[in-house]
Parts: C-alpha cells; sequence; structure tokens
C-alpha cells in the first residue's frame, strides 16, 4: 500500500472516531452549559443504547426498528435520569453533583453487569453492510463512511434546530444568562429535559456507531469515552457547542495520528497520552480553542 | 475539662484499642482478621482522602492512583528474588537480589507516592473545582495504563502475585493510629487552619498573608504518602496486585465513606470507614446468598445518592470528637 494510501485510510478513520466523539461531546457540553454539571453518566446512554439495540434486535425487531428504539431508549433514559438524580441536587455545590455522576456512574454499570452479564458480547448487527467500498485503489470501511455521513446531517440539524427554533434559542438563552431568561419567562424545566433528551439520544447513536466500530460491548464500555468526552470539550472551549464538535474532531485526529506515528510497543498508552493532552491543554489554554466564557457559578 | 484528664482518657481508650486488636489476632479467625485489615486500611485511605479533599476542598478523583503506586512499589520491593528476575526483566540488575521487608516497602511506597503527587501536583493544583476533578482522574487513567503496558516493570494486566503476606492486624491498626494522629495534628496546627482558610475563600485567605498554592500542594503530598502507605499494606494483605484493582469502584468507595463520615471530619472519617467496612462483608454475604453479584455496588451508589441529597454535611459535618461531649452523655470520672 502506498503511503498516500495509508494516509488517506487513516485520515477517513480520524474522521469517523472524530464525528463520534463529537456526537457524545454534544451532550456533555449541551448540559453543562446550562447547568455547569459534568455528567459522567452520558458516557452510560451509549452502553445502554447498544444493550437496547442488541436485545431488541435478539428478540426479533427488524435491524432499523431496534436502532430507532434503541436510541430512544437511551434518551428518555437520560430524561430519567434528570428526574431522579440531578433535579433533586439543583442549586447544590459543583463537586456534589460531580460526585453523584460518577455514583450514577457506578449504579448503571453495575445494573447492566447484573441484567446482562460481565462479559463482553459481539456486536455484529450492522455487519449487513458491505465491510469495505473501493474508491479507486483505497478501502474504506463502509461503517466509518456511513459514521460521517450521518454525523455531518446531524450537526446540520443541530445547528439549524439551536439557531432557528424556539426551543433552541430558549436554550442558548439560558445558557448565557439563567437569571435574565427566567425573568423573561422561559421555562427552566423544559429547557433542561429537553438538553438531557438531545443528548442522551445523541449519545445513544454514538453508542451505536462506537459498537458497531468495535464489533462489541460491555457493561464498562461508556466510561472511557465520557471521559475523553470530556477532553473534546476542554480543547474545543466547555460549553460551546460548535466548540464541541471541534474538539471531538480535533482529538478523534490527534488520538489515530499518535497510534499510527508510534512504533507498535507504544500504542497501549493511547489513552495515557489522551490524558497528558487534557492536562496540557487545561494548563495553557484553560478556554480552549473557541474561547468559551469564564465558569461562573450557575443556578 | 482538664487536658491531662483528656489525654488520660485517649491513651485508655488507645489501650483499649490495641487490647481488642492482640484479642483478635490472638483468637479471631482468618476471616475476621482480615476484615479487620480490611478496615484499617479504608480507615487509612479516607482519612488522607479527607484530609486533601475534605479539609483542603481539593477535588480529587485520581486519590486511588497514589494508592496503586504505592502497592506496586511495595509489591516490586516485596517480590521473592526468583520471580523479580523472570518478571520484571526492566528493573535495574541489582534490584533483583533484594527483597525487603514491610517497613522498608511501606516507607517507600508512602515516599514515591508523596514525591508523585508532589510533581503531579505543581501542575494539577492549579486548576479548580471540577477541572481538577476531571485531570485527576486523568491522572488516574495514567497510572492504569502504565500499570498495563509497563510490562517489564509491572508485568502488565497479569499483575504480581505471590507477595508474602507481611500485612498483619498490629502493622495496618498502628498505620491507622499513626494516620489519624497526624491528620489530626495538622488539623488543629496553624497549617490546618491556613488550609480551612484557603478552601473557604481563596483570596481573603491569600490577603491575610497564607501561600495558597504552597499549603494546597502540602496537604495533596501529605495525603498522597498515607495513601502510599495504604497501597503497600493492601499489596502485602491481598497477595496480588493488578491495574483493575485499583480504579474507579475504590474511588468512588472511599469516596462515599468520606462524604458520608461528613467532608473535613475526622471523625466522621474513621466511623464511616468502619461503618461501610462491615456494611460491604454483610452485603457480600447477602450477594452470594441470592447470587446478584454486583448489588451491593448498586446499594452502594443508591446510600451515596440519598446522602447527598437529603443531608449533604453527612453523618458529622465537619464536628469532630471530643471527651467534653462524651462526657455529657456517660459520667465519666
Amino acid at each position: 500500500m502506498s503511503s498516500t494510501a495509508y494516509f488517506f485510510q487513516q485520515f477517513i478513520n480520524a474522521l469517523s472516531l472524530g464525528s463520534i466523539y463529537a456526537l457524545v461531546t454534544i451532550g456533555l457540553a449541551m448540559v453543562f452549559s446550562i447547568l455547569r454539571l459534568i455528567n459522567f453518566a452520558h458516557g452510560d446512554l451509549m452502553m445502554i443504547g447498544s444493550y437496547a439495540i442488541l436485545m431488541l434486535f435478539n428478540a426479533g425487531l427488524p435491524v432499523w426498528t431496534a436502532i430507532l428504539a434503541g436510541v430512544a431508549i437511551s434518551g428518555i433514559t437520560g430524561i430519567i435520569m434528570e428526574r431522579l438524580c440531578y433535579r433533586p441536587l439543583r442549586g447544590s455545590a459543583e463537586m456534589n453533583t460531580l460526585l453523584t455522576s460518577f455514583a450514577v456512574v457506578v449504579l448503571l454499570e453495575n445494573g447492566a453487569v447484573l441484567f446482562f452479564g460481565p462479559n463482553t458480547q459481539p456486536f455484529g448487527i450492522l455487519n449487513f453492510i458491505q465491510p469495505t467500498l473501493a474508491v479507486g485503489s483505497l478501502l474504506i470501511s463502509k461503517i466509518d463512511a456511513i459514521t460521517v455521513v450521518l454525523t455531518l446531517a446531524i450537526l446540520i440539524l443541530t445547528a439549524l434546530f439551536i439557531k432557528k427554533t424556539t426551543l433552541g434559542i430558549s436554550m442558548r438563552a439560558v445558557a448565557d444568562d439563567l437569571t435574565a431568561s427566567q425573568l423573561v419567562g422561559i421555562p427552566l424545566n423544559r429547557v433542561i429535559v429537553s438538553a438531557f433528551f438531545i443528548g442522551s439520544l445523541f449519545a445513544g447513536l454514538a453508542g451505536l456507531l462506537w459498537s458497531a466500530r468495535a464489533g462489541k460491548i460491555f457493561p464498562l464500555m461508556g466510561f472511557i469515552p465520557v471521559v475523553k468526552a470530556f477532553v473534546a470539550a476542554v480543547i474545543g472551549g466547555f460549553g460551546s457547542i460548535p466548540g464541541a464538535v471541534i474538539g471531538g474532531y480535533v482529538l478523534g485526529f490527534a488520538e489515530v495520528f499518535f497510534v499510527a506515528l508510534l512504533p507498535p510497543d507504544f500504542q497501549g498508552y493511547r489513552d495515557a497520552f489522551v490524558f497528558v493532552l487534557l492536562i496540557i491543554i487545561l494548563l495553557v489554554r484553560p478556554q480552549g480553542i473557541l474561547g468559551a466564557k469564564a465558569m461562573e457559578r450557575r443556578i | 475539662m482538664h487536658s491531662g484528664r483528656q489525654a488520660g482518657y485517649t491513651f485508655m481508650a488507645l489501650g483499649l484499642f490495641f487490647l481488642g486488636i492482640y484479642l483478635l489476632s490472638a483468637y479471631g479467625n482468618h476471616y475476621y482478621q482480615r476484615v479487620g485489615n480490611l478496615m484499617m486500611i479504608y480507615v487509612i485511605l479516607t482519612v488522607s482522602l479527607n484530609l486533601s479533599s475534605g479539609i483542603m476542598g481539593i477535588s480529587s478523583l485520581g486519590q486511588i492512583g497514589f494508592m496503586a503506586i504505592g502497592a506496586y512499589v511495595a509489591a516490586i520491593l516485596t517480590l521473592p528474588p526468583g520471580l523479580k528476575e523472570r518478571w520484571l526483566t526492566g528493573l535495574p540488575h541489582w534490584m533483583h537480589s533484594i527483597q525487603t521487608g514491610l517497613l522498608p516497602a511501606m516507607l517507600l511506597a508512602g515516599l514515591l507516592a508523596a514525591v508523585v503527587a508532589f510533581l503531579v501536583g505543581i501542575v494539577i493544583l492549579r486548576l479548580q473545582g471540577v477541572f481538577a476533578a476531571v485531570a485527576t482522574l486523568g491522572f488516574l487513567i495514567i497510572v492504569k495504563v502504565i500499570a498495563e503496558n509497563w510490562m517489564t516493570v509491572t508485568r502488565g494486566g497479569r499483575g504480581l502475585s505471590a507477595l508474602p503476606a507481611y500485612t498483619n492486624l498490629w502493622w495496618t491498626s498502628t498505620a491507622a493510629v499513626v494516620t489519624i494522629y497526624a491528620v489530626w495534628r495538622i488539623l488543629k496546627s496553624p497549617h490546618g487552619r491556613s488550609m480551612i482558610a484557603v478552601r473557604e475563600h481563596d483570596l481573603a485567605a491569600q490577603s491575610v498573608g497564607i501561600n495558597a498554592p504552597k499549603i494546597r500542594l502540602l496537604a495533596f503530598v501529605i495525603s498522597a504518602f498515607f495513601t502510599g502507605i495504604a497501597g503497600a499494606l493492601w499489596a502485602n494483605l491481598i497477595g496480588v496486585v493488578s491495574p483493575g484493582s485499583f480504579y474507579l469502584w475504590l474511588t468512588l468507595l472511599i469516596i462515599i465513606m468520606m462524604v458520608v463520615g461528613g467532608m473535613g471530619s475526622v471523625t466522621g472519617s474513621v466511623i464511616s470507614a468502619v461503618g461501610f467496612t462491615i456494611l460491604l462483608e454483610l452485603l457480600r454475604g447477602f450477594e452470594n446468598k441470592i447470587a446478584m453479584y454486583g448489588i451491593s455496588y448498586i446499594i452502594f451508589a443508591v446510600v451515596f445518592l440519598l446522602m447527598i441529597i437529603f443531608r449533604p454535611e453527612g453523618i458529622m459535618g465537619d464536628r469532630e470528637f471530643s471527651w467534653r461531649n462524651v462526657r455529657r452523655i456517660i459520667p465519666l470520672p
């Protein structure tokens, strides 16, 4: 294989990984921009979505129905999570809500161990899609291509939603100035629930794409992606939604090219590299690429 | 109350405590001794986490990374030389023939954890709140990734086994008493007052001449020292160290113990660590009986959620035990 082709394949690979990070990070950033809450349990929605899709598919549902239903289940789980765990804690210290989300992670992951078993399960429900697409001399993984195109479509829709719809505008208003948005009568609970719902839908979809890429699912699969999504959010500027997208892609590229450029002995250190990157960015440019506003106390 | 009399009560209580330890190690069965050891280790972990998180207010999710460092240092030092030569080819040659006892292993474990905390702290402690929390979580993940991949020093995912079982109740209880005493003394010293001042209002504390970055680093390093010692005790109690042992579950467990006890209260940490160890063992028995593995984690997480929603200040808040209060309830001489 020529080095140009190798480079191009790594490029597609990075684009696809970056798309998944972008999807996860948007949800994290939406909730953070409104509540100043880092929801570690966001990654577990990926896990719940994937397991739901697999179970519905195994129960005999057609694959596309299973996918839609599984993503919806992930969205609903997000709403339940907000109602039961985060709403009672509104207004309490930032650290308490962070620790709460950590406890929710343990709750959901061990719940999954209990219900689905601790073992890794193969996840091949998208295997009917041709594995590769030949473009000239290039072989592109079809899952990667779908991931990139689908994510782009969703990003455009999200941008339109945030710019044009009433709910999107309310969301921006609340993120911008909570008190003033309350004064003009924006329904806070509806905005918060929508942010959780949309973010959780995206997480469910990201879970599907992530699991299809990995070919397997397991109860603890959501933790590393969500912590990496946090890194992506920091890269882009925390709380900013365009920043979340940029950060997701930057992280995808950094990670793929880190692995591609280093000798194989060091590839196991991939995750360590990501967090060293996080700490460096937090110190050098804590406001991120897009420079989100200072993090003042909210609610 | 006369302070000499208080010291007398304290020594009597300590005497009773060590009498209990003597009875347990002489007559208790293996299971109770093991639970006792774990209890003391959890006390050390919770009290030292309380120093950096509760008293000093550093939001750290990476504390268990220091425990991992301590455990690996002790494991490498106490591993029999034959195994060391076979497994740990990356160590310098002169280290292969060395096998230390528990005390040097503990001290070196604590020391190395403290040195790492110093280096990491210089960088991470410039961050505040949730950003410090995620950066310290990143530190924990980095430690785990290194333990998993540095095959010639940590033996990767297979871990180091066949460690000599040096740890006994005398070691763990003495280390716990020393930790409690040290943290208590720090809390009551000018340094401890400075820590609370910085936690409550960084700027105001600096304006009366407290060196906030320095005092934060001090709390972080001391806390890591005792956590490293707990790691060493753990390694020579369980006999195996592997990367997965020091990760999210243990992180959450000691955070739960600290928050439920009361952030900032040494007494609360001790009560809560003792109580939760017993609860954990009871739940483990229950879990085996109904064959639903993992249910105890779920119960723990729910207890924590209820606690943080309904009583966020924990059992003790930031109050401490005192003989004066005991005397109000029980008529001591």
